[in-house]
């Protein structure tokens, strides 16, 4: 086929971004495996010992993370629409999608 | 009814009203289960396409779910009733280890999640794949490696189809339904239910479990809000929950392993705590019936965007197994019909116990329901891996759409009859058995899915013998994990890991094992020049989206690959 390597593969990324994202999934997963950093009884909250309260709390901090990563990984390689044969990425309508984003 | 193990049931409370029907708990079970089943025929006419009689239709409800559709979904299908009877159960039986790993495993598996799923979404819907194998296939070019993950992906979900019939017999027995002389009596009420599942599953397909996690999860969610919030007042407070627990964790051993029960985990405990979470959130998505749910969602984002609202559910899970310490507070006596201690009844006898008769069934039909939508769903997605890379790859390669819809929807009548089967007359331990060793054997097909998604260095034989050094060596281990008390074999999920020397998963020893090989065969097989599968993607495609153009099958179909089958 007459498609450049450049379209054939991904679409453009920020690759700094991305590398930002990662780090942001990183963070739970190095925490919670780190048994022996949470594994006390005291201080405990409301009753609640240590252990428990602590990975409640990573529950959330866990959603709040994930969630920025989307964001961000939404702006480090927008989508970009393929051409009509599905064979590569269509560069004529890179411009419009970037402003979209949310794609 | 007084027949009490002392190892496991040390310091119980005076018996609680076991016996006889609960008649009003019954009937609000029976209420809400004739409006799941009515939901369940109906969802055949919710978005109705011009056909149902493809595997994109049927088995995937025409990849058409958004975010919150995904949502209660996954959320049904992910937190299955078994999950709910059995991590409380862990919780009163053996403490931390055993059952407060489910909290750090649902939290790092969205994160984990999040990174491949949506190139996988964005793959199978550029090449309409259905099963995690269909991949396999298409990336690799080898009929075998992706026989051998279909056929592990279907050998994993059997056992815990079977173990959603234990969620709903847990709570018929605690409701008194079926005495242990009758076996008509006895199985005939899960035989009715699962009767009218395998029906509306077979008309409606994905569909009927997508609208009927709605009911199930609003109900889980009410009954464990109120369930938090009221029970632990009524036992001293949390305060006094967990003293009682400590006080019965650190004075127990657990009579199987050996190994003593746990409060906190101590440094002992610390890998295992760890490995479990880690092994149980790689292997989770790499179940069939995970992956059908993520391949119904409409777009490439919606996984992701899921991967931050699903916590929702781990928060709801931590709860819940809170609960099995507060089932320790309140001296709930867990005795089955048969007059022994049976862990898996603590949640419902405690709800019971604690709850008004109307309220105990609403939280019986929260995890009675809790058990249709994953075997639905299970049901479903072991049929499409049967259809697709089994009849389809190996038994009649120019099977038609249709052929594959009626294929698929009855194999998935088969599977949930086997499953029926399984239980009735089986000993419930087998199922459990089968349910451990499939979490050891879904975590090897982790390399062939995902690291394909990502790279092609690791060659197709070596990913092969990859995953049948891991398989042969996570059953063995796991089989000689005896327990202490009977000598029966797989006891446990836990054993020594070599070169650490500590208890650990044995999933994730084993998953080391399958890597190692796979990496050391890849770069033998490359300077012997063993010859490289043909690969039907294009790295663009990782990236595709809904409305970008999908790959006419006809022109690159698996079939084509290898004209010779």
């Amino acid at each position: 086929m007459s498609t450049t390597p450049h379209r054939h593969e991904a679409p453009p990324a920020n690759k700094g971004l991305l590398a930002l994202a990662v780090v942001l999934l990183a963070i739970p997963i190095v925490a919670l495996l780190l048994v022996g950093t949470y594994a006390k009884d005291e201080p405990r909250l409301g009753g609640f010992p240590f252990f428990i309260w602590y990975q409640f709390l990573w529950v959330v901090l866990c959603s709040a993370l994930t969630y920025t990563a989307y964001r961000i990984v939404l702006k480090a390689r927008p989508h970009v629409p393929m051409n009509p044969e599905g064979d590569a990425f269509d560069d004529d309508s890179f411009g419009d999608t970037r402003e979209e984003g949310t794609r | 009814m007084t027949a009490i193990a002392p190892a496991i049931a040390p310091a119980i409370a005076p018996a609680a009203d076991t016996g006889g029907v609960n008649g009003v708990a019954l009937t609000v079970l029976i209420f809400f289960f004739v409006i799941v089943a009515g939901a369940g025929f109906w969802a055949a006419r919710w978005r109705r396409p011009e056909s149902m009689e493809s595997l994109e239709e049927w088995g995937l409800g025409g990849r058409s779910f958004g975010t919150w559709i995904t949502w209660f979904l996954l959320g049904g299908d992910l937190y299955t009733a078994y999950t709910f009877v059995a991590v409380p159960a862990a919780m009163w039986a053996f403490g931390a280890v055993n059952g407060f790993f489910a909290v750090p495993y649902t939290i790092i598996l969205y994160p984990i999640i999040f990174v491949f799923m949506s190139r996988l979404w964005s793959v199978s819907h550029r090449h309409g794949y259905v099963t995690p194998a269909d991949f396999v296939q298409g990336r690799s070019g080898s009929r075998v490696l992706s026989l051998a993950v279909a056929v592990t992906g279907f050998l994993a979900t059997m056992p815990y189809i079977a173990l959603q019939l234990v969620g709903i017999q847990a709570v018929l027995e605690v409701a008194g339904v079926g005495s242990s002389t009758n076996w008509v009596a006895k199985d005939l009420p899960l035989f009715i239910a699962f009767l009218v599942l395998a029906l509306y599953t077979y008309t409606s397909g994905l569909r009927a479990p997508a609208i009927i996690a709605f009911v199930k999860d609003i109900l889980i969610y009410l009954v464990i809000i109120v369930a938090v919030i009221y029970l632990p007042s009524k036992v001293g407070g949390w305060g006094h929950v967990f003293d009682s627990a400590k006080e019965k964790m650190t004075t127990t051993t657990n009579p199987a392993t050996g190994n003593p029960n746990v409060f906190i985990p101590g440094p002992k405990a610390y890998w295992a705590y760890a490995t479990l979470a880690l092994g149980s959130a790689l292997a989770l998505f790499m179940y069939p019936h995970s992956v059908t749910a993520t391949l119904s969602a409409k777009s490439r984002n919606t996984i992701r965007k899921n991967a931050s609202i699903l916590p929702a559910y781990s928060f709801l899970l931590g709860l819940l197994a809170l609960l099995g310490w507060v089932a320790i507070a309140a001296g709930t006596k867990p005795v089955g019909l048969d007059g022994k201690v049976n862990g898996q009844l603590v949640i419902p006898q405690l709800f019971e116990d604690m709850f008004p008769s109307w309220f105990a069934g609403v939280a019986f039909a929260a995890i009675a329901i809790g058990a249709l939508v994953p075997a639905a769903i299970m049901s479903i997605a072991a049929a499409n891996t049967f259809t697709r890379n089994i009849y389809k790859a190996w038994i009649k390669p120019d099977a038609t759409v249709q052929q594959e819809a009626k294929v698929s929807k009855l194999t998935s009548l088969v599977v949930k009859a086997f499953a029926l089967i399984f239980v009735l007359t089986l000993d419930k331990s087998n199922a459990i058995n089968f349910q451990l060793l499939g979490g050891i054997w879904i975590l090897q097909t982790f390399p062939a899915l995902v690291f394909y998604l990502y790279t092609r260095w690791f060659h197709r034989w070596a990913l092969l013998a990859g995953w049948a050094v891991g398989m042969v060596y996570g059953t063995l281990a796991a089989y000689n994990v005896t327990n202490k008390a009977t000598g029966a074999p797989f006891a446990g999920s836990v054993a020594n890991m070599p070169l650490i020397g500590q208890l650990g998963y044995i999933a994730v020893t084993a998953f080391a094992f399958n890597v190692v090989v796979a990496a050391i065969l890849t770069l033998v097989l490359r300077v012997a020049k063993a010859p490289e599968g043909k690969d039907e993607t294009i790295p663009a495609d990782f990236f595709a989206d809904a409305g970008d153009p999908r790959v006419e099958k006809l022109a690159v179909g698996p079939h084509e690959l290898t004209p010779s089958a």
